[in-house]
């Protein structure tokens, strides 16, 4: 199922300092780590998630600096800091507690494939 | 092939707005994922034209990227172009706690179009007070208005004054042709008529919308003009690119 970007917007941060917290890495490659892991998550656009990075650095929770890649061209590597790593941590246990609440309340079971407006108002009419 | 990426980050760095140092650092850093991309599109059998346009659509919107590269709220953003974000805005389009532009929208407004708590201008929203060639709101004066107390040329609401007056209170007195009131001066209710010193004050300032009305007018149309130059600037000659 495709995620909103509603959905997405809040976590993001999380999910870059989760591919960061494995090792330095660069944009690109953040993008190639997370298509990997999660196929279409970026649909709106892989550089998307440079604001976001920008944004972790602002707040000191990623450090960057310029080193050359192995193509020669210049690169902007990021690493997690101790404050990210910490704030990391911090959402994984927000995030476990939120799924174990969902999961409470919805039951854990899958929505019914009937749940589908256009099939059932194609049904109807 | 650079001259298509190097439009795409022009694009994207006008939206971010970032002074020199960072916006080259920005530059630098998607012109290295996109190259890197396009190296890898080309090397999974992909033509050398096609992997850039592929590169530039899975790169997403610029305007996207660009808008939500911009810093946080500044104190004080002023810009020729595009929309200004701070305390205080000042620009085409404004959006700020005291904002003024062609379209300026936040608590105390000036522009050609406004909308606010406060606002002054050409068309005025306000929702206390509004004042412009078109005012609606709380307290709106100007030559048309709409509001709890209005007054202005046309005018309709609760207190109102003016050429045409149609509410449920018009001060005797303070307008100058037809009248509609529901009230009169001898039932009208002691809250109304205290709110009459506010229209006294009001339309006298509204006396001189003859002169201040233009200038709203050439304010919108200034900013209009830039809006449109950047646009074309921007846009014109890369119809081609993606854009959200």
């Amino acid at each position: 199922m495709k995620l909103s970007k509603k959905s997405l917007d809040g976590n993001m941060e999380t999910l870059l300092l989760a591919v960061l917290s494995a090792g330095p890495s660069y944009g690109y490659q953040i993008v190639q780590d997370l298509n990997a892991t999660a196929p279409g998550l970026l649909e709106t656009g892989e550089g998307t998630i440079y604001p976001v990075l920008h944004r972790l650095e602002e707040r000191d929770l990623i450090q960057s600096s310029w080193r050359a890649g192995e193509n020669g061209r210049q690169r902007r590597y990021y690493r997690i800091t101790p404050k990210g790593k910490k704030a990391l941590s911090n959402n994984r246990l927000q995030w476990a507690t939120l799924k174990k609440v969902m999961g409470t309340v919805l039951g854990d079971r899958p929505a019914p494939d009937s749940f589908q407006p256009t099939t059932r108002l194609e049904t109807a009419l | 092939m650079n001259s298509i990426l190097d439009r795409y980050l022009d694009r994207v760095l006008v939206y971010a707005n970032k002074p020199g140092p960072k916006a080259e650092a920005i530059r630098k850093e998607l012109k290295d994922h996109l190259l890197q991309k396009v190296d890898d599109l080309i090397k999974s059998g992909v033509p050398r034209e096609e992997a850039t346009l592929e590169a530039l659509r899975q790169h997403g919107s610029p305007k996207i990227i660009g808008y939500k590269l911009r810093g946080p709220f500044p104190w004080i953003d002023i810009r020729t172009h595009g929309t200004a974000r701070g305390v205080i805005a000042i620009g085409p389009r404004a959006v700020g706690i005291f904002a003024m532009g062609g379209y300026a929208m936040g608590i105390f407004t000036f522009g050609g179009f406004c909308c606010g708590l406060f606002s002054v201008g050409g068309f005025a929203l306000g929702l206390l007070f509004a004042w412009g060639g078109f005012g609606m709101g709380g307290i709106a004066s100007g030559g048309m208005t709409l509001g709890v107390v209005a007054v202005g040329g046309m005018a309709a609401g609760v207190v109102v004054a003016g050429g045409l007056a149609v509410g449920a209170w018009v001060p005797y007195g303070l307008h100058h042709g037809n009248v509609i009131s529901h009230y009169t001066p001898a039932n009208v209710p002691p809250l109304l008529k205290s709110l009459d010193p506010i229209l006294n004050d009001t339309a006298q300032i509204t006396d001189h919308f003859a002169i201040i009305m233009p200038a709203f007018l050439l304010t919108l149309l200034a900013f209009q003009f830039l809006l449109y130059r950047e646009g074309k600037r921007v846009a014109s000659e890369d119809d081609w690119l993606i854009d959200g």
